[in-house]
């Protein structure tokens, strides 16, 4: 009686947790606007619905030009990535390169910037939340807040910068929602802080393939969702 | 001033240089560096010349009540139009003490002309369904175009701001009002308010970009996100002020005049940066003595831009 008791109680816990978990997450999807350009907020969710590719990749070359026709007032980058994975697309996505058309450039001695829109550096890898592609300004869903910047060469060590970000804070909530652990990304930065006596894994931080493995995760769990609505 | 004053101050501001780096945050801006590089964000304890009007007294033309411009009948602020609300948040920056005034202009030029060159060197607002013939992109309700020309005068690059537009996105709801942004009961749907985006959108238009893209973690009305501030806070009119400082006052954040009260903690902050800040460069500018002499030099600049666009030479 009391096991059954204990275990009620255990279950009843994980279900407790669980909803705890998903309204931390719905707290945080919870946004009005970002000042951004203005942009209003996105979540997590928001971001792997609306974006038409996703995508990691590394900026090989970047090329500013005047626009043509009725846009020849506006400059234009365009941002051309390699070693790409591409974990959500139209399957129009080259698999070798993908070329990204932002507002705003430099052309000759004339800058044209938009305060807000994001700035890409050469040989950065990035994961990128694409819409609009070529017909829109920004094709990035909420802008700034569907470009991730990763940090590090080495396959372990290749961290997304969270930049005490509220999207990748869910995105943190979702990992431990699905009762997935933190990988450990730098094993000898974690021996050397144990040897400093401090706590070496850091559960905010965040490594690339694990975003990208769970943002390919929550758009299965999406996609599920929507077809078992339409049936 | 005595020897050991001036060593004493000396060693003061180093510590202060240095600790700084580490905890001192602050206003953003951006700055010209090196030949090649398109810009680069910098924060109050970052180097480089900022890129800022080189004039001290720029008109603005305020064209919210146009066609395309969503009802103001009713503000929830009382007001009955846009331009209203828009000059005010152009008097607010005006009252930073910062040496820069914006003008309300008189030019009718729409916003989304395409027949004359780029820039035309009139600041305009308005709104748009789109930018101007382009999408919108998600989520975007208001866009600040700001155009730079890069100069070299001998040593290094140089860039000024020339010409300035803010366009908000009409298909978007807005009113004006002060507080939280309303989320209405129809799914969450927000209301968004008018002066605290076009008040951010002038922060741009002045040379200022998101602190909290620079290591920043107080409330401003610059912050990429909106934490329901709605006015100036201390960190914006340090901002101005260490770009546009005044003749008389050297003193960066020295300005005041904003009905705004920011909370201690963030006073605090405020003057934690200020050693840092003193020692940010403004761009060499006009006095409001020189405003002609610095109109023939923007238009000369321009005309040498444009080659990049074949239009002459």
């Amino acid at each position: 009686m009391f096991q059954l008791r204990f275990v009620h109680l255990s279950i009843g816990f994980i279900m407790r947790f669980k909803v705890l978990v998903i309204t931390f997450i719905f707290l945080c999807s919870i946004g009005n606007f970002g000042h951004a350009l203005s942009v209003k907020s996105k979540t997590f969710d928001q971001l792997v619905l609306e974006s038409d590719e996703v995508i990691q990749g590394r900026v090989v070359a970047m090329e500013s030009r005047f626009g043509e026709g009725p846009l020849s007032r506006y400059i234009f980058t365009y941002i051309e990535f390699n070693q790409l994975q591409v974990v959500k697309g139209t399957g129009e996505v080259d698999a070798e390169r993908y070329q990204l058309r932002i507002a705003g450039g430099r052309v000759g001695d004339l800058i044209q910037a938009f305060p807000g829109a994001p700035q890409f550096q050469l040989g950065q890898d990035y994961v990128l939340f694409v819409r609009g592609n070529g017909r829109e300004m920004f094709p990035l869903v909420g802008v700034h807040q569907g470009v991730y910047e990763i940090a590090g060469a080495e396959e372990n060590d290749r961290m997304v910068q969270t930049h005490d970000n509220p999207i990748l804070r869910s995105v943190v909530a979702f990992r431990a929602s699905q009762g997935l652990n933190h990988k450990s990304s730098n094993t000898v930065s974690e021996s050397q802080s144990q040897s400093r006596g401090v706590d070496a894994v850091d559960h905010n931080s965040l490594q690339a393939d694990e975003f990208m493995s769970l943002i390919r995760l929550r758009w299965q769990q999406l996609q599920a969702v929507s077809q078992e609505g339409e049936r | 001033m005595r020897a050991d004053m001036l060593w004493r101050l000396i060693a003061t501001y180093l510590l202060v240089s240095i600790v700084g780096v580490g905890v001192a945050h602050g206003y953003g801006y951006r700055v010209l560096q090196g030949t090649s590089s398109i810009l680069q964000e910098s924060s109050d304890t970052g180097s480089g010349m900022p890129i800022i009007w080189a004039l001290d007294e720029v008109s603005f033309n305020l064209q919210f009540d146009g066609n395309a411009a969503p009802s103001s009948t009713a503000l929830l602020n009382q007001t009955s139009n846009w331009n209203e609300n828009a000059l005010s948040t152009l008097n607010a920056w005006n009252e930073s003490g910062a040496q820069f005034t914006w003008r309300e202009g008189t030019d009718q030029i729409a916003i989304c002309d395409d027949t004359g060159t780029s820039p035309d060197q009139v600041n305009s607002t308005g709104w748009s369904s789109d930018y101007c013939g382009i999408g919108w992109g998600t989520d975007v309700l208001a866009v600040t175009e700001v155009t730079y020309i890069v100069v070299t005068t001998g040593g290094e690059p140089e860039a000024h701001i020339v010409d300035t537009n803010i366009v908000l996105n009409s298909s978007e709801r807005w009113d004006a009002y002060d507080g939280s942004v309303i989320l209405t009961t129809n799914g969450g749907q927000a209301v968004f308010d008018f002066q605290r985006v076009v008040l951010h959108e002038l922060g741009h238009a002045l040379g200022l970009i998101h602190p909290d893209e620079v290591g920043q973690s107080l409330s401003a009305i610059m912050n990429s996100r909106e934490d329901g501030t709605f006015r100036l806070m201390t960190d914006d009119l340090n901002g101005v002020n260490a770009l546009y400082p005044s003749a008389s006052d050297n003193d960066v954040g020295a300005g005041g005049g904003v009905s705004d009260t920011p909370d201690p903690s963030e006073e605090a902050s405020g003057s934690e940066t200020s050693s840092a800040e003193a020692s940010t460069p403004s761009a060499s500018r006009k006095s409001s003595g020189g405003g002609a002499a610095g109109v023939l030099e923007i238009l000369f600049l321009i005309a040498c831009a444009l080659k990049a666009r074949r239009v002459y030479c």
